[in-house]
């Protein structure tokens, strides 16, 4: 039978309506596909949470995070925890005094990967109209462990590799199931021609434009844990960070930003947040100002974006209590070089430097209303093949189709 | 019965009245564009955290270049358009719904002047085709671009030392432009050198550091820094 016409013309309408949500949708997103990466976790099974990020090879940076929002629950709203993320400024000093490169002021591309740097074996996805990115989803081990429960966790992890001449920086970016974000940022290939067996240092300057649900009403506290070895207790502390200033990291005190928003709360009524923690093997300091803090905050100026100009832009502090702020973060690689790096054969450096990292943490605090990928879902084991007392003989698909005494023999 | 039913039939009435109303209501369900109300034809088929198009950073450099505030900031002397890159602007409007931000579409343009080794940082409005702000900045914020690798290389292959270096093989080596995806085997590349101290004849200058890349490998032992504001070439030896 026919559709009726006014049938016809509701279904017509019913598709073009599909059709809009879908543009809608992807037009929500703020970004396009294949700069789109919207993750929900588990990969397997009902989603419990959920990334969703737009990102851009950016000429210099490398690897930009253009947004991410996290959703804690299938019910909760995304929340922005980036309006942008960068690495700003990769400072090489070598020891000797000389040269002292700023390696992102050359404008280094992302180079093209191919399958053995992302395989889709390895859950590898090469992203980009130059292949330049990698998507990689993770099993990233324990998320948690109790007695004999147990729960695994999950990433996505987006990374490229900047062609910085003989140098290669690998910046990367983990977007976890729990909420947290890695920054890391990875050097290697070959060692600096002119003097190859100089040590050196690579100081990588993340740009961390954080946008707690919303850009304004964003605060900074330093973070500091207390324990003088005279005694037996320890007190933590948060001091608010009213104006633009540099902050130095204590391994002694477990030194950590925490960015909180004026409005962002959890249902238990505690403010939300994201501490940024440092994952180092050092504090690299150098003659120059801008390396002379590993934490700065600074309020949000889209002319400000050069890490080595910091000391510049905290000159006449701004106010940065609950405002739209700016988080900077400076780690160090001490590169001492090694034989195993390579050797020079007739002229020319034959050889490379295996990937060495530094990075951080930013670990949500007081995100969720309680413990995240919690409680585990439990399967239920599998009934029994036979009765008690009793083992299998022959099975007929998934039952055992005779069974028999334990100390019987089969028939 | 009413009057109407002798014209339409009951279903039809229902049905065509229940799908006029289920479309309004799910139209008014949709969510809006994000993509700013002056969206042209550069920015209708394109998000606004997409990647800027070829087309948008030819665009957003003609703006600049031309834009009188710019012409004034960079002055008549020597300088260059080094850089155009996206810029995502916090939008002045907030929405209740981050989602649901109206984001526009701009562009970072940068410029470098040698004189005063200054930056100018300058935000352009695609969608408006409009310079947005005007920003002096630090030279050393502005990035090197490849045709500055290649006015090094043209004034390196001029230097004695450099000529002896790089032999027969000179006129083979080629600045590669990366960004472009171009490796040659024999290529040029460029590291930026920032001078920390006064005395250093890079401080404040435009300086570069060029590596020189065999089939082999990279030539090893010798630095090459060419200083393109002084327009001077120093090779040394450093490894004997």
């Amino acid at each position: 039978m026919r559709p009726h016409r006014s049938q016809r013309l509701a279904l017509m309408l019913v598709c073009s309506y599909l059709l809009l949500a879908a543009a809608a949708e992807t037009a929500r997103a703020q970004c396009s596909a294949p700069f789109l990466v919207d993750q929900t976790f588990p990969t397997a099974g009902p989603m419990e949470t959920r990334w969703r990020i737009c990102w851009q090879p950016m000429a210099g940076n490398g690897l930009v995070i253009t947004a991410a929002f996290f959703q804690k629950s299938p019910s909760a709203p995304l929340i922005r925890v980036f309006w942008d993320a960068r690495v700003s400024e990769i400072f090489v000093p070598y020891h000797s005094g000389s040269p002292r490169y700023h390696d992102v002021d050359y404008g280094f591309p992302l180079i093209p990967l191919n399958s053995n740097d992302c395989p889709a074996a390895k859950g590898g996805t090469i992203l980009g109209s130059g292949k330049e990115v990698c998507k990689e989803l993770r099993d990233r081990g324990l998320a948690w462990k109790d007695d004999t429960n147990v729960r695994r966790g999950e990433e996505v992890v987006l990374w490229g590799a900047l062609d910085a001449a003989n140098y290669n920086y690998v910046i990367e970016w983990t977007f976890r199931d729990d909420g947290v974000v890695l920054g890391r940022v990875g050097a290697t290939a070959q060692n600096l021609p002119s003097v190859p067996f100089e040590a050196h240092m690579h100081g990588p300057i993340w740009r961390l434009d954080i946008d707690l649900n919303g850009f304004a009403g964003d605060s900074v506290f330093l973070g500091k844990h207390i324990e003088p070895v005279a005694g037996t207790t320890a007190t933590d502390t948060m001091t608010l960070i009213s104006t633009e200033s540099g902050q130095q990291w204590n391994p002694l005190e477990f030194t950590a930003l925490h960015i909180q928003d004026s409005t962002l709360k959890n249902s238990r009524g505690h403010a939300s947040g994201y501490h940024l923690m440092p994952i180092r093997t050092g504090t690299p300091r150098h003659f120059e100002d801008f390396t002379r803090n590993d934490f700065w905050v600074t309020r949000y100026d889209p002319a400000e974006m050069a890490g080595d100009s910091l000391p510049t832009y905290v000159s006449t502090p701004a106010n940065v209590a609950n405002a739209d702020i700016v988080a900077w973060y400076y780690g160090g690689l001490h590169h001492l070089v090694r034989d195993e790096d390579g050797e020079i054969v007739n002229g020319i450096w034959r050889g490379e430097a295996h990937v060495m990292w530094t990075g951080f943490m930013l670990k949500p605090h007081n995100l969720f209303d309680t413990t995240p990928l919690f409680p585990v879902a439990t399967t239920p084991p599998p009934p029994p093949l036979c009765p008690q007392g009793q083992r299998c003989c022959e099975m007929e698909g998934n039952r055992c189709r005779i069974c028999v005494p334990n100390n019987a023999q089969c028939p | 019965m009413p009057v109407l039913s002798s014209y339409v039939p009951h279903s039809k009435i229902s049905l065509t009245a229940v799908t006029v109303i289920a479309v309004v209501v799910l139209l008014s369900t949709l969510p809006g564009p994000t993509v700013g109300s002056g969206a042209n034809a550069l920015s209708q088929q394109i998000q606004p955290l997409d990647p800027l198009t070829p087309a948008e950073m030819e665009l957003a450099g003609q703006l600049a270049s031309a834009d009188r505030r710019v012409k004034a900031a960079i002055g008549s002397g020597r300088q260059r358009l080094v850089q155009v890159q996206f810029l995502a602007l916090k939008p002045a409007r907030v929405s209740a719904d981050p989602e649901r931000l109206q984001i526009g579409r701009h562009a970072a343009v940068l410029f470098y002047r040698y004189d005063g080794d200054q930056g100018i940082h300058v935000v352009v409005d695609l969608e408006k085709r409009a310079v947005v702000s005007v920003t002096r900045i630090e030279g050393r914020a502005v990035p090197l671009s490849t045709e500055e690798i290649s006015e090094a290389f043209a004034l390196a292959a001029r230097n004695d030392r450099v000529r002896a270096l790089l032999g027969s093989r000179l006129n083979e080596f080629k600045v590669a432009n990366l960004a472009a995806g171009e490796r040659p085997q024999n290529r040029v590349e460029g590291l930026r050198i920032v001078a920390t101290f006064p005395r250093d004849p890079c401080y404040r200058h435009r300086c570069i550091d060029l590596l020189f890349h065999t089939s082999d490998g990279y030539i090893a032992g010798n630095t090459v820094t060419v200083d393109l504001t002084a327009q001077t070439v120093r090779a040394e030896r450093t490894i004997r």
